[in-house]
């Protein structure tokens, strides 16, 4: 039995979405191919095609299961692949299930006025409340919390529900998605685009023309280096924080459950207590993992908020002034 | 390993799907919540404020009618006081009156009486005069001639007795 290979194959993605093993037989969802290639031009079929090693219309899976496809001189490329994988299938999912959410919400508001909620609505409300008024709020503040909540708002909820859609292990959920890189990317880039497409003149005047003796600045610009590399570690950091934690959790659980099967060679009894530990530790881990969850969503929005309140600075006098 | 490299397609999946998230809860979702809550929230405080206001009021209203109530005591007890003293005036008026009237009527009847005792005086007076002359007439029918004369005489000493 190879660990590190279900591991792998768990935590990554696939053409294929597997939901278990009867029998020998794997029964799966085979999801739709989406390539271009430079020299055939589009192809969409069912990964059934490519199933076991198939080639199809010149495609086929390489070693680490990507699409490949060879020309007629045999030299092998990669088209762009925008299939509708297992994750994008997840992202999907997660999509609608967090606009029915909220528009569930915003709904009843509408229908209700001045009214207070009760029950569901009543739990996204504390959330919505405790995230508004302690992390956007706070940390930004006056006009701009209304302007930028929205978008910190929506991060929170969407990274919140690929989290917990990541810890249900049975179809149609259990798919790695704020532990994939290119999810975690894109949040964080639209976080700093965020920050630097509503910063002030202030805030770039700070990064270009720092307040500090002229000889760090001029003729060599070491500040404004400094500056400028600061601006790219900031979506990195939120890319990376958000994808080793998820990332870890589900390799840490994968592993304990694999410890159950890795042990039936070391005897009953050895296989029996391992099974009883690597259970609990399991229940130990989800239940970790479900605070963290949580936790990263949370850390997430709150770092999101931090830079873009640095990046709002004077943007109150600014407004004062124009009203004036 | 893949996990660090991110894939092109769940990249352009991934904007396409939260972009897609974003612009809808930022046109639909938060927005209406984030208003309902501060909409709510300013109704209640408002509620409360008037609430309050109301309250102060009643207990303004309170202390009105606790003064009205005094202030009518305090009448009560002027108008009394001056009733009672009407009331002594008027009884020591109607005494006086009486007593007036009483001494008037006591008056009338002393002057009355008087009258009729000098009336009733001079009647007897005539009639003892009368009297005394049938007596004499009678006496001195024979003796007297002129009667004129001895009545005149009488008349006169009658005076005398009277002024004596």
């Amino acid at each position: 039995m190879n660990t590190e290979e279900i591991i792998s194959e768990h935590i990554g993605d696939s053409h294929d979405w597997h939901i278990v093993t009867w029998n020998g037989h794997p029964i799966e969802l085979h999801l739709p191919i989406l390539v271009w290639s430079k020299n055939t031009g589009w192809h969409a079929f069912s990964s059934s095609h490519l199933a076991e090693g198939q080639t199809y219309e010149g495609l086929h899976y390489n070693e680490k299961g990507k699409i490949t496809e060879i020309d007629a001189n045999g030299s092998e490329s990669r088209p762009l692949d925008i299939s509708i994988t297992k994750n994008v299938c997840g992202l999907f999912m997660v999509s609608f299930i967090t606009i029915a959410l909220i528009l569930y919400c915003a709904n009843w508001y509408k229908k209700h006025p001045l009214q207070a909620p009760r029950g569901f609505v009543g739990l996204i409300e504390l959330v919505v409340c405790y995230l508004y008024d302690n992390v956007v709020d706070s940390v930004i503040g006056g006009r701009n919390s209304v302007r930028f909540a929205p978008y910190l708002l929506t991060a929170f909820f969407f990274i919140l529900m690929c989290n917990l859609v990541g810890l249900i292990p049975v179809f149609p959920f259990g798919m790695n998605l704020t532990g994939n890189i290119a999810v975690t990317v894109t949040l964080a880039a639209t976080t700093f685009l965020v920050v630097n497409l509503t910063g002030t003149k202030h805030y770039w005047k700070d990064i270009l023309w720092p307040n500090v003796p002229w000889f760090l600045k001029f003729p060599i610009p070491l500040m404004q280096v400094i500056e400028i590399v600061g601006l790219f570690t900031k979506p990195f950091s939120l890319t990376i924080r958000l994808l080793a934690n998820i990332f870890a959790g589900h390799t840490i659980i994968l592993s304990l459950i694999c410890m159950i099967f890795t042990s039936v060679s070391m005897g009953v009894t050895m296989h029996r207590s391992m099974t009883v530990v690597a259970l609990l530790f399991a229940v130990f881990m989800n239940m970790m993992e479900l605070l963290v969850a949580f936790l990263q969503a949370f850390v997430f929005t709150t770092m999101s908020a931090s830079y873009i309140s640095q990046a709002q600075v004077g943007s109150e006098e600014e407004s004062e002034i124009e009203e004036t | 390993m893949s996990l660090f490299t991110p894939d092109f397609g769940l990249l352009f999946w991934m904007v396409i799907a939260f972009g897609i998230v974003f612009v809808v809860l930022t046109k639909w979702g938060f927005p209406v919540i984030v208003k309902a809550v501060n909409d709510r929230k300013s109704y209640i405080d408002q509620s409360l404020q008037n609430a309050h206001e109301a309250n102060e009021r009643l207990d303004n209203i309170k202390v009105e009618t606790d003064m009205l109530v005094a202030q009518a005591q305090v009448e009560k007890q002027t108008i009394l006081k001056d009733a009672a003293k009407q009331k002594q005036r008027i009884l020591a008026e109607a005494q006086e009156q009486a007593n007036e009237l009483t001494r008037k009527q006591m008056e009338q009847t002393k002057a009355d009486i008087e009258e009729q005792r000098r009336q009733s005086l001079r009647q007897i007076r005539k009639e003892t005069a009368d009297l005394a002359i049938e007596m004499a007439k009678k006496v001195m029918q024979s003796e007297l001639r002129d009667e004129t004369a001895q009545r005149q005489s009488i008349e006169n000493q009658l005076e005398d007795l009277e002024k004596g």
